[in-house]
């Protein structure tokens, strides 16, 4: 989606981090595996994340193969085989990516060159969806999703408030994250999705607010503050709002009794990756020497991955 | 007994999560089932005491706090009834009586948080329980829900006061702490008073 959901590596244990990179492997090759070798869309690091929590609420152990990957074939790598939350993540991945590639497709302001792009990538896409389709497990939430999609759209036409919309983001990530669970888990996978969701867009929304004035897209917080420079001036309380977004998904970690692995990647996420991606947008000028030298990833721009 | 706060090893205006998760974190460290047939087992036993009274005061201060809120909190009967509308998650109903109020003081901004919260608009509550804690700053109750915001932002936030390298000045208390525990085990002293 828009790859805010990042690890801080130099926080990270060295085994984390390699446990990390093969699931972010498993689930490359499982999207492959789902819509065809050529034309995989772009994995962003929130799926990961979303695949890692789907691991630990599910209590699945890991599973790690060396094996080759047709982007990197020089050697072999560590890839995560035979997980249910892999197969699971990799659905959601394709169901999100479809209906957001048509969402642009009929949004007049996209680019020519996305266009064509996407145009390429639609029909694979669609093959797979009608194999998600069929599944009776996934018709019901594949509308679901759909709903909320347009919910949205409206919501955008009649311009509304940085909470209704981050509301709605996070209404879909709590759908993503529970679908299939149950009872408890259900419920502390429906509060984590929920709250991710609102951070991501919350993060998203500050972090376009410069380019949607210019290109004037629509935009939350533009459209509460006017203009870029104004909106800058709130960013503290918006900071605010997103840091409790953080502290609650840490509440729902807490509930969960998981392999200190997975507890291990999430907590690197939540204590220094999610605050180091807010830190990078609504604080750009103040980001500390240990970051800048130390991990070469901060030194990107956390704009969107597609 | 010590400042309470200072023997959990946090400050005096740290949230209840912080709290709870200093305890959690010397609870497990001196819990009595890790000094089974342990000739020390009576120093972890103490010190397990000295947590727990810790513990308990700081809770019990605060809940003495809260419940003295309300009497902080006008006596007006509307606010009692609306108070009572968002307990029973009547959040429309409270809302409505809130808007027809003319005269609007911290409480009514509070309340106003409160059914933010309830329909999960966090802007608008945050925004709200900062005025309220701004127009009464002496309100405890008011203070308590403005700190569920301040205290993530100091903790994940890009403008809170945590520092990068994850070191505060609670840390060096309770290291000196420790250290002066484990001098007194060994026979010796490394802070006379404690």
């Amino acid at each position: 989606m828009f790859g805010y959901v990042k690890t801080y590596p130099p926080e990270m244990k060295v085994k984390e981090e390699k446990v990390y990179k093969a699931i972010y492997c498993g689930l490359c090759k499982e999207i492959k595996k789902s819509v065809g070798l050529f034309l995989t869309p772009a994995l962003s690091y929130d799926f990961v994340f979303l695949a890692i929590f789907r691991m630990a609420i599910s209590g699945e152990k890991l599973n790690i193969k060396k094996e080759r990957c047709f982007v990197h074939p020089l050697k072999k790598r560590n890839v995560t085989v035979d997980s249910e939350a892999l197969h699971y993540t990799a659905k959601m991945h394709l169901i999100l990516t479809y209906y957001k590639l048509c969402d642009d497709m009929a949004d007049p302001d996209t680019s020519k060159l996305k266009r064509i792009i996407y145009k390429l990538y639609i029909p694979f896409l669609k093959k797979a969806i009608k194999k998600i389709k069929s599944d009776k497990a996934y018709l019901e939430f594949y509308e679901r999703i759909g709903n909320i999609f347009s919910e949205m759209n409206e919501k955008e036409k009649n311009g509304a408030s940085l909470d209704e919309m981050s509301k709605s983001f996070g209404e879909l990530l709590a759908a993503v994250s529970s679908h299939n669970l149950s009872d408890d888990k259900k419920r502390i996978a429906e509060r984590m999705g929920d709250m991710l969701g609102r951070f991501i867009y919350t993060a998203d929304a500050a972090d376009d607010i410069e380019s949607d004035e210019k290109f004037a897209s629509f935009n939350p917080i533009l459209a509460e503050y006017k203009s870029f420079e104004k909106a800058k001036e709130h960013f503290p309380e918006i900071d605010m709002v997103a840091a409790y977004y953080i502290g609650e998904m840490k509440l729902c970690l807490d509930l969960i009794d998981c392999d200190p692995i997975y507890e291990g990647i999430m907590d690197n996420i939540f204590d220094f990756g999610l605050g180091n991606t807010l830190k990078k947008i609504m604080d750009p000028d103040n980001i500390g020497i240990s970051q800048n030298n130390m991990n070469q990833e901060t030194d990107k721009n956390p704009k969107k991955e597609n | 007994m010590k400042n309470p706060y200072e023997i959990l090893g946090v400050s005096n205006n740290a949230s209840d999560d912080e709290i709870k998760k200093a305890y959690r974190e010397l609870a497990k460290k001196y819990h009595p089932d890790n000094y089974v047939n342990n000739p020390l087992a009576d120093l972890a036993s103490e010190k397990m005491k000295e947590i727990n009274e810790a513990y308990d005061t700081i809770l019990k201060e605060r809940a003495d706090a809260k419940s003295g809120g309300y009497s902080y909190s006008s006596g007006n009967a509307d606010y009692m009834q609306i108070r009572n509308l968002i307990s029973s998650g009547n959040i429309s109903a409270a809302e409505d009586m809130l808007n027809r109020v003319a005269d609007r003081g911290a409480e009514w901004y509070y309340l106003k948080g409160l059914c933010a919260m309830q329909s999960g608009n966090y802007n608008a509550a945050s925004s709200n329980f900062e005025t309220a804690s701004r127009m009464d700053p002496t309100n405890p109750e008011y203070a308590k829900m403005s700190e569920r915001f301040r205290g993530a932002q100091n903790m994940y936030g890009s403008f809170g006061n945590r520092q990068n390298s994850g070191v505060s000045p609670c840390d060096c208390c309770s290291q000196l702490l420790c250290a002066d525990c484990l001098c007194e085990c060994l026979g010796g002293d490394l802070i006379s008073c404690c």
